[in-house]
């Protein structure tokens, strides 16, 4: 083939330029010590990288939550603690008073001791972590718990579902106050009833009279709201009639999580039952029009709809979801049309966080259902024990007793509080041990994503990182290559045949 | 004899002079760009017969030829075109790579990962308001990114367009350069220096577009493009312009279609329209139906299940949009009044909405040249700069405009969707969308909203507070039952239109609540001493209208910071309204709902069908594809220059000049001529002798 002088001095440049292209690429991995600086370095492994490096945020994020958990958790099982300690002391003070040795004024400033550990379990309850209230469910911003009075009655006085009973009690009062009644009658009745109230244990009393047609007892500093038509029993020589002790009380001022609503989307003549226990809301969407004895088919939806989980069959109108049940029951018809939607709304109170994913840990708790209290469940502004179910857990309502209790001189009745505090104490310990399991699962997931977050940075080192002495090698290699280039080329060059003639 | 001699030696010395003139101004033109080298041809003069032998008479110069291969030159312009096409898109690209920034610190992939871990912090502390402005900017900086992403793939396409315009007129220079020659060369067709520059000329034209050049006896060239378009002629020169954007018909023979195809809008796609049905051209029950294709209809757009989708030809009050563009038919004169004739199966029309390279015919037509992706017409360019500048603007970066979009579109509805479902700290006492109706009294899936096609048939309900206490006053779902007909409580976008939902708020909420709907946005305001959330809303209305939402927009270009959302952090929905009607400062589950959209599959709605992906896994595809495209142009454009330097060493091995070849040749050339120069002394020197004989 010839060569030309266009050929040569061209090759001598296509040389030096594909050598130094080199020489700048080892530069640019030098200087960053990565081999992959833009996506078309390498596409696949730039794929790679972004997986791993959005990887990494999460789990940085996780990191983050757990965190955050862990000082959520171990705030509450701190304070769960010291309300356990609390209640050791307080059960030595029912002890101590229980016995009957004590003088009532012994006795009096044992209730100001307990007075102030009531006092201290409400603080305790109202703990908060960076501004927010570890027991308050979703009501962060608020206390979980306000101190007022609340009333230990005789069971005739217990409010009833009728309206019936002790409703509410205002006012504020140093010491317990003692209702007696002298007259048997109805509260908001034809007739008055006359009563007295003491508020030192009973050493004086004072006399009042409930008009008929009022509903309110007027007791000097405080008052105690009854329900119309509570029957009121007198007392006699023998017996006590209707009692009412005023004493503090704890009111929960957070977030439940007990039941929920269902709001009816369309109009289908039915009504609806929720059994279970849901986590968050549940949309569920009628597929077909059925009749309630037919099978019905839906769908249900975890995300307000974004996304269905469909096929779902159900007989009986009893529709399975994630979470509990939705029961169907006629209420004028039997018939649902396709696009009728039930939006199940749960009381929600537990703050999830996720620490590893798709790992959820509740990091607050709900107070009425640790410390107990007053609640008022369903907002008509009467106040309830929190665990109806099991009053003997109530700590608050517990020591509220033992307070009304110590300061009426009631022996039996504090004989009786102090065996429901070791019950209420086991409880806190209950819960105590539920925190504990949720601060091990935070710390089982740390060291995952500890582990996890290791792995994907040895990922992204790996297809990322350039490996500093194989590039030294290669630029050594490049270096060299160039400057054999620069000589050949200059010896080749320089040669011409007018030297020669 | 002597005389013959003579002649020999006058012969052989003007030869020498030539091939000297001829080696020399090689040497002069050694390294002259396009010079080819020259070569001299001789030939022996016809022999004479002298005493019954033959004996030669000298020689003569036949001809000076340029040393080169026509196959070689076919060779080279294929391969320039190819490597000069990919060269253009390599550049481009590489540049289009760095706005897609792949850095761990800023850049896009790490922005959306920033953004929903932001969320993430947001439901770890959803009542301080640091974490809801950090929440907020996090969204409008990756709002910003994709903004300027677009913005900078846009001013991208802008710099191209200015390219090719260059470039067609550099074309057209050339055409008429290269037909100005032939006619030389016709007259002159021994001028080596005129097919120099006429060579040189479609090197050049070949590194612009892809072309075939025929040679013809008479020393002309014909220049056909590679789409077979002639663009020189014997002395005549086509010419190539860059057009606007134009919609032509291409009707059926026997269709009575007189009216015009109108549009709005902009997009790098072309769409090839095809009438399956007949019918009226404005809209309604008897609308023909036409089908759409990207490619020049080698495929059509589909549905779900593959078959194309069938769009019904609208006068200018339904328009069809496609790709965000609008398309209409109408009076062939005024794209306002309606179309009077019917359009028949089989009538076709072409649109172009974006500015294209057309090939001017000399019947005065136009034909468009402009590439066309996965189309496999053979009429358009295929090769050179041109092609590589116009395939960048419109295959790559407008592909990549349109998956940007497509990426913006689905974060913004899928975002709003989540956020919608929640609660702020602080309840509404009004609010109004962002989202405009185009007709408010159409039902809600043909009204022009934006995210029209996503909403679904459902309910929606709101919460109710007394303004002054705080307290709940109820949740209750918006009742369709007065609307009449249907006449059911369910809202359904089929049936029911945005003023439906007005009067429907209205006729829920009487002395509570109304609603109202001003340029097509709809407003919700609470009477006084009340306030409302929104409870939740399975139909997706509220982030179709833009109520409630966290961002506004409809694409990477217009994305942004929902204004009310922005103006007030408590408006930043991390909680929800819960079964007792509350909604409080402690709950996450909105902030958590939206950290969770992270890894979320989602069905991603594009132009050309449904992806199942997670918002973060389509953008990194994005990111990821444009290196992918980058490293491929650059790997393509590296082979077929290789190629080409390939067979250009192959022709300069052919015409270049090698001093020393030439200096040898020169030298050759000089002795042949002192050889001559005795020969002739020589012949002298015998006349000499002949004359002093004795006589």
């Amino acid at each position: 083939m010839r060569v030309t002088q266009n050929m040569l001095y061209g090759n001598a440049l296509k040389y030096m330029n594909s050598s130094l292209a080199d020489l700048v690429r080892l530069n640019e991995q030098s200087a960053t010590q990565k081999k992959v600086n833009k996506a078309s370095d390498d596409p696949a492994a730039m794929a790679t990288i972004l997986d791993a490096r959005s990887g990494i945020a999460d789990y940085n994020q996780y990191e983050r939550n757990i965190d955050t958990s862990t000082g959520w958790l171990s705030l509450a099982d701190q304070t769960l603690q010291q309300a356990s300690t609390t209640i050791t002391s307080v059960i030595e003070q029912a002890e101590q008073a229980s016995t009957g040795t004590l003088t009532d004024d012994q006795r009096l400033s044992v209730a100001q001791q307990v007075r102030q550990e009531f006092n201290h379990l409400v603080a305790l309850a109202n703990t908060e972590y960076v501004g927010q209230s570890i027991f308050a469910g979703h009501k962060t911003d608020e206390n979980a718990f306000s101190i007022g009075l609340g009333a230990t009655v005789s069971p005739d006085l217990a409010s009833g579902a009728s309206g019936t009973g002790v409703l509410r009690v205002g006012g504020d009062a140093e010491q317990s106050i003692m209702v007696r009644f002298e007259d048997d009658g109805t509260v908001g009745g034809a007739a008055d009833i006359a009563y007295r109230y003491s508020s030192d244990g009973g050493e004086t009393w004072t006399d009042g009279t409930l008009a008929a047609g009022e509903t309110t007892l007027d007791l000097g500093s405080a008052e105690v709201t009854l329900g119309a038509g509570t029957a009121i029993t007198a007392e006699t020589d023998d017996a006590e009639g209707s009692t009412i002790l005023v004493r503090p009380a704890a009111v929960y001022l957070g977030d439940d999580e007990d039941g929920a609503t269902v709001q009816t989307y369309g109009s289908p003549p039915v009504t609806t039952t929720l059994t279970g226990n849901f986590a968050g809301e549940v949309l569920v969407r009628i597929d077909e029009d059925t009749q309630l004895s037919d099978a019905v088919s839906y769908s249900y939806s975890l995300d307000d709809g974004a996304t269905w989980v469909e096929g779902n069959v159900a007989s009986g109108a009893r529709l399975p979801l994630p979470g509990g049940v939705l029961t169907l029951a006629s209420n004028g018809g039997d018939t649902l049309s396709a696009g009728d939607q039930f939006a199940i709304r749960p009381h929600e109170a537990d703050i999830d966080l996720e620490i590893s994913r798709n790992e959820y840990v509740t990091v607050n708790n709900v107070g009425k259902d640790v410390f107990g209290g007053l609640y008022d469940s369903n907002g008509d502004g009467v106040l309830e024990n929190a665990m109806a179910d099991s009053p003997d857990k109530n700590l608050l309502e517990v020591v509220a007793n033992l307070i009304g209790a110590l300061e009426s001189n009631d022996l039996d009745a504090v004989a009786e509080c102090r065996d429901q505090l070791t019950e209420a104490q086991g409880h806190i310990l209950a819960v105590n041990s539920d925190v504990g399991a949720r601060e091990n699962r935070v710390g089982f997931a740390a060291s995952a994503v500890d582990v996890q977050q290791a792995n994907a940075a040895t990922l992204l080192s790996r297809v990322e990182d350039a490996d500093a002495s194989e590039i030294l090698t290669e630029l050594q290699q490049a270096q060299t290559i160039y400057q054999a280039v620069l000589g050949t080329s200059t010896k080749v060059l320089s040669l011409s045949l007018v030297d020669y003639l | 004899m002597i005389k013959n001699l003579l002649s020999i030696g006058s012969s052989a010395l003007t030869a020498s002079q030539v091939a000297l003139d001829v080696y020399g101004n090689n040497v002069a033109n050694a390294s002259t760009e396009g010079y080819v080298r020259r070569s001299v041809t001789q030939q022996e003069r016809s022999s004479i017969t002298l005493n019954g032998t033959s004996v030669g008479t000298g020689t003569d110069v036949q001809s000076i030829v340029r040393n080169l291969s026509t196959f070689l030159q076919d060779q080279y312009y294929d391969n320039a075109a190819e490597a000069s096409m990919w060269s253009s898109i390599s550049g481009n690209l590489s540049f289009t790579e760095s706005l897609f920034a792949t850095d761990e610190d800023y850049g896009l992939s790490t922005q959306l990962s920033t953004f929903w871990n932001s969320w993430q912090d947001l439901s770890a502390s959803p009542d301080l308001e640091g974490t809801r402005l950090t929440t907020l900017n996090s969204g409008e900086t990756l709002a910003g990114l994709l903004n300027s992403v677009a913005s900078d793939l846009q001013q991208q396409q802008a710099l191209l367009n200015t390219g090719i315009k260059q470039n067609v007129t550099t074309a057209n220079t050339i055409f008429k350069a290269v037909a100005d020659l032939n006619t030389k060369l016709v007259a002159n067709p021994n001028s080596l220096d005129l097919a120099d520059q006429r060579d040189q000329l479609v090197n050049q034209l070949s590194t612009i577009m892809d072309v075939n050049v025929v040679r013809g006896d008479d020393g002309q060239i014909t220049i056909l493009s590679g789409g077979g378009q002639t663009l020189v002629d014997g002395g005549h020169a086509y010419e190539l312009s860059v057009e606007g954007p134009r919609a032509v018909a291409n009707l059926d023979p026997d269709s009575d279609f007189d009216g015009g195809v109108y549009f709005e809008g902009s997009s790098s796609d072309e769409f090839s329209i095809e009438f399956v049905t007949g019918g009226s051209a404005s809209g309604g029950a008897g609308a023909a139906q036409f089908k759409v294709s990207l490619d020049g209809g080698e495929t059509w757009l589909s549905d779900e299940s593959g078959d194309p989708i069938l769009y019904k030809a609208g006068g200018a009050d339904d328009k069809v949009t496609v790709d965000g563009v609008s398309i209409w038919f109408g009076d062939g004169t005024d794209p306002s009044q309606p179309a009077t004739t019917d359009i028949s199966a089989g009538d076709g029309f072409n649109i172009v909405p974006k500015s294209g390279v057309y090939w001017h015919s000399t019947t005065g037509g136009m034909v468009n040249i402009t590439p066309l992706e996965g189309s496999e017409s053979s009429k358009r360019l295929s090769g050179g700069s041109l092609a590589g500048q116009l395939m960048t603007r419109d295959e790559y970066i407008g592909g990549y405009a349109d998956d940007l979009d497509a990426f913006a579109q689905n974060l913004i509805w899928e975002v709003n969707r989540a956020h919608s479902q929640g609660a702020g700290l602080s309840p509404f006492d009004s609010v109004t969308g962002t989202y405009s109706a185009e007709h408010t009294d159409a039902p809600l899936a043909e009204s022009g909203l934006d995210f029209a096609d996503r909403v679904e048939s459902g309910g929606l309900s709101l919460a109710l507070y007394d303004a002054d206490t705080g307290d709940s006053l109820g949740v209750t779902a918006v009742d369709f039952s007065s609307i009449v007909p249907p006449g059911t409580a369910n809202f359904d976008p089929a049936v029911h239109s945005l003023e439906d939902v007005r009067d429907a708020v209205n006729a829920t909420f009487p002395g509570q609540v109304s609603a109202s709907i001003s340029n097509g946005a709809l407003t919700i305001t609470a009477a006084e001493g009340v306030q409302f959330q929104f409870a939740d809303d399975s139909t997706g209305l509220l982030a179709a209208t833009g109520i409630n939402t966290f961002f506004d927009g409809t694409d990477a270009s217009s994305i942004q910071l929902n204004a009310t959302t922005a103006a007030d952090p408590d408006r930043v929905c991390a909680g929800h309204v819960n079964g007792e009607g509350e909604y409080n400062a402690g709950d996450n589950t909105t902030a958590a709902a939206l950290s969770a959209l992270s890894d979320k599959t989602i069905d991603l709605k594009t132009l050309t069908g449904d992806d199942s992906t997670s918002l973060q896994e389509f953008l990194d595809s994005i990111v990821v594809g444009v290196g992918a495209d980058a490293s491929q142009a650059n790997t393509n454009a590296l082979y077929a220059t290789a190629l080409t330097a390939e067979v250009s060493t192959r022709q300069e091995s052919l015409s270049g000049v090698n001093l020393d070849e030439e200096l040898t040749k020169i030298m050759q050339q000089q002795n042949a001529y002192q050889a001559a120069a005795k020969l002739i002394q020589v012949a002298g020197d015998m006349f000499d002798t002949i004359l002093s004989l004795p006589q």
